[in-house]
């Protein structure tokens, strides 16, 4: 017996303790943890010199074939039939865009919500988006949204799964957006190009990735350094209300809580799209018993979108309360109404608001409720005021 | 006494408070304009900021460092001691004025 474990054992004896066979086995485990393995390994060294020379030929070869082979072949296979059982093979709209095609690809989002929140352990999504021939930046935002931010995914062991549109400029864009750098693919290749800034992601309130994005614009811009001033502030607002409002901890949500801008650049303007997955304005903004009645109603048609507008306004939707607070979306209107941010788009909730120049948005509603807010606006070029 | 944030603290401001974000209008009030404020009120002089220089500034930050000065503070002198420089955006001044004085009804 080890020293340590007989000193122990004395010790506690001449005390006067009472010690359990339980206590002993403890303490064995702990003191002669080695002896174990080493009891087995003697024993084995012995039974192998008894035996003859085929057999031990056989062991070799077995203990040879069970760990190149057997093994990895075995978990391979198990792998395999768990997720052919279980993947959901899930088909884009050919139109895969929340702005041009809201409907539709909400319900494909929805869909795939439903599928990773059936409860069920290793499952496979697979987004199917070989038939898409449009593809937009704001639907590869929400993907790559749902895909990252899916609480459910690590707890029920799910992968995602996909393949790219077959049509070349829908591909392209899904190349150049920065969502393949996100997820595992063949295809690491990052397609970088001077035209886009792509995807960026946070939590916080990220002064650095604004700096980023602005200094991008103003070059592209011709280095006009007065956006700077609109656009730098517009982004500080737009990720402090997603920190401070869009995930509310003490309620239930699906997703984690971050942000995702895109920026790109084109012949005549630079287009912007921030995204969270949230609550959503018309969630989270302070209602009055009429319109949280009144919401769910088909016949009150434009709810939504008329919430999304009045918080935009500052009509003391804040729902801190507070009457410092509540600022931020009036400062995105103020510059919309300006002509700083041109062709301002919001869709959240089962509204869309969107301004054409004038003072007055298009308040639209949509069918499938969009769970999160996204925002996109330009910047023109050519510094031209849009026609009224 | 004068303070360029751009020079002095950050080029690029950010949100309200610190749990938030770098560079938020609690960390500036807190680390520069509180002390600063309270040695130019000892010394009976005026404290100069100067906004020029930046990315621009949110609301929630301009909010949270001088209106958060009152309400910190308890202080309805502050637009006393304290005067504006902004070259690039006139406007900022007016909104930093009008939350300084929302902030003195609310104390």
């Amino acid at each position: 017996m080890h020293k340590n474990y007989k000193k122990a054992n004395k010790s506690s004896i001449n005390e006067g303790n009472y010690v359990t066979i339980y206590d002993k086995v403890i303490d064995f485990l702990i003191y002669q943890w080695y002896a174990v393995p080493a009891a087995f390994a003697t024993r084995w060294v012995k039974k192998i010199k008894k035996l003859p020379l085929d057999r031990k030929k056989w062991l070799d070869e077995r203990a040879r074939r069970i760990s190149q082979e057997s093994v990895p072949v075995k978990r391979n296979n198990i792998k395999k039939r768990r997720k052919s059982n279980k993947t959901r093979v899930l088909k884009a709209p050919e139109i895969f865009s929340l702005y041009e095609n809201p409907d539709h690809t909400i319900r494909y989002f929805d869909s795939v919500i439903n599928e990773a929140t059936k409860h069920e352990f290793d499952a496979t999504i697979f987004f199917d988006l070989q038939e898409t021939k449009i593809i937009k930046i704001d639907a590869i935002m929400y993907l790559l949204a749902i895909i990252q931010n899916l609480k459910y995914k690590t707890v029920f062991r799910l992968t995602f799964a996909g393949n790219q549109p077959r049509d070349s400029e829908a591909n392209s864009v899904f190349k150049e957006s920065g969502f393949l750098k996100y997820v595992n693919s063949v295809d690491k290749a990052l397609y970088k190009t001077s035209d886009k800034v792509q995807i960026a992601t946070g939590k916080d309130v990220d002064a650095l990735i604004s700096r980023v994005i602005c200094d991008f614009a103003i070059e592209k811009l011709g280095n006009d350094y007065s956006k700077r001033k609109i656009l730098h502030p517009a982004l500080i607002e737009l990720m402090t209300n997603t920190r401070q409002h869009a995930y509310d901890s003490s309620k239930h949500t699906r997703m984690t809580h971050q942000w995702y801008i895109y920026t790109e650049s084109t012949s005549d303007k630079v287009n912007f799209t921030f995204l969270d997955t949230g609550f959503g304005i018309p969630q989270t903004v302070r209602r009055n018993f009429l319109e949280i009645i009144t919401q769910r109603m088909p016949i009150f048609q434009n709810n939504d979108a008329r919430l999304i507008y009045s918080a935009l306004l500052g009509e003391f939707r804040t729902e801190t309360k507070k009457r410092n607070r509540g600022r931020g979306l009036p400062y995105i209107l103020e510059n919309a109404c300006n002509n700083q941010l041109q062709n301002l788009s919001i869709i959240s909730g089962n509204g869309m608001c969107t301004f054409g120049g004038g003072n007055e948005p298009e308040l639209r509603s949509i069918e499938h409720q969009f769970m999160g807010t996204l925002f996109s606006w330009s910047f023109r070029k050519d510094n031209l005021e849009v026609p009224q | 006494m004068k303070f360029c944030i751009a020079k002095d603290y950050t080029k690029t401001p950010g949100g309200r408070f610190i749990k938030e974000g770098s560079f938020s209008g609690e960390d500036f009030r807190k680390k520069h304009l509180s002390p600063l404020y309270l040695k130019a009120k000892n010394e009976e002089e005026k404290l100069e900021i100067n906004f020029d220089g930046g990315y621009g500034y949110a609301t929630s930050f301009l909010e949270e460092a001088f209106g958060g000065l009152v309400r910190e503070l308890k202080d309805p002198s502050v637009l006393e001691h304290l005067s504006f420089i902004s070259e690039e955006e006139p406007g900022i001044i007016e909104k930093v004025i009008e939350y300084i004085e929302d902030a003195t009804k609310e104390i």
